[in-house]
């Protein structure tokens, strides 16, 4: 087998292992979702095809390892009958991972798991200048490292106040965890935009419902990866309100990344060298 | 008639099982005061609040710490 066949079967999700003759057999896998039903398919793959082993990746999916090439087709045939797809790996867009965000976790302010299926279907596996990595987590808690990724959306609060019955109590202020609220008694509250982390606690812990929640939606963290040499990402945009906006924006970034992206060069790289400056003028530009 | 209750050497999630707890033990129309550290504020809050009871006095003390008065649905 040549240099290209071997390259063809990574992006297509088989991996060559060190041992020759083996792959690892990467699953497509959207946010860390897996039903009972695919587990069992996937038990029974691993067992049948594999060394019973299935190896659970950083970024929340599944490979099956030591699968022999003869049985690539037949390991592939077996699993789509199941509903569980290969994956992908090489210059595409990888993985798409989310925390629970507001379906399961009490903390969660957006639908991770839908938006993570939303980035899926329009952008999985689709080529690019190099590897890049989608990330959704539900609120500021972070627990998913979207700062990490090549685009991060990240649940945010944009916290409102209104004079009428605000009692001056400070809650608010006291709640706030980086000091981004100034209460001037009977006066005014004050709200450091640049400082808002988009927590929200300032409005769970407002007794009175002055300080109240302006915008939910999704803010865009662009530039971020992990690897040899870490970098995180920065912010991009005001606030999105609506999950078809980022599907909208996310297709921007990744034109961006294919006019502007040298082969083999990260996301994070091209952005370094381009300037965030630029990056925002496309996306705002695009339709 | 207020009941006190100082939950500043509890964490989470035991700050608003116990503030909870305590407001299910007050009579109707009954108040309690507690004292918390401003990190609990967020999930004491939102319990209260779900629960349909209403804060009527609130105060920064110079410690860091907070004193709220709830009073029971």
């Amino acid at each position: 087998m040549g240099e290209t066949d071997w390259r063809e079967l990574k992006k297509g999700g088989m991996m060559r292992q060190r041992e020759a003759g083996l792959f690892s057999v990467r699953l497509h896998v959207v946010g860390g979702q897996v039903s009972a039903g695919q587990l069992a398919a996937i038990h029974e793959a691993a067992s049948r095809f594999g060394r019973g082993e299935v190896h659970l990746t950083t970024r929340q999916g599944v490979e099956i390892p030591f699968v022999p090439l003869e049985s690539l087709s037949a390991v592939k045939e077996f699993l789509a009958a199941s509903g569980v797809g290969v994956g992908t790996c090489g210059p595409t867009v990888r993985t798409i991972t989310a925390c629970q965000g507001c379906t399961v976790c009490p903390s969660g302010l957006i639908d991770a798991p839908a938006l993570a299926r939303d980035l899926d279907c329009a952008f999985y596996g689709r080529p690019v200048p190099h590897k890049f990595k989608f990330a959704v987590t539900g609120c500021a808690n972070n627990c998913i490292k979207v700062e990490e990724n090549d685009l991060g959306i990240k649940g945010w609060v944009e916290p409102g106040w209104r004079r009428d019955d605000c009692t001056y109590c400070g809650l608010c202020a006291a709640a706030c965890p980086t000091g981004a609220i100034r209460v001037e008694e009977g006066v005014a509250v004050h709200l450091d935009a640049s400082a808002c982390i988009g927590c929200g606690d300032c409005t769970d812990a407002c007794p009175t419902g002055t300080m109240a929640v302006a915008v939910r939606g999704y803010r865009l963290f662009a530039g971020g990866k992990f690897g040899r040499i870490p970098r995180l990402g920065v912010p991009i945009l005001p606030v999105l309100r609506d999950p078809a906006e980022v599907v909208r924006v996310a297709a921007a970034v990744l034109d961006f990344f294919r006019a502007r992206g040298r082969p083999g060069e990260r996301f994070a790289d091209t952005v370094a060298r381009t300037g965030v400056e630029a990056l925002v003028a496309h996306v705002g530009e695009a339709p | 008639m207020t009941q006190e209750l100082d939950i500043t050497g509890d964490a989470c999630p035991l700050t608003h099982v116990k503030v909870g707890r305590a407001m299910d033990l007050l009579a109707a129309g009954g108040t309690l005061r507690v004292t918390l550290r401003a990190d609990a504020l967020k999930a004491v809050m939102s319990s209260l609040k779900a629960a349909g009871h209403r804060v009527t006095a609130a105060e920064r003390r110079d410690d860091g710490l907070v004193v709220i008065e709830v009073l029971r649905a």
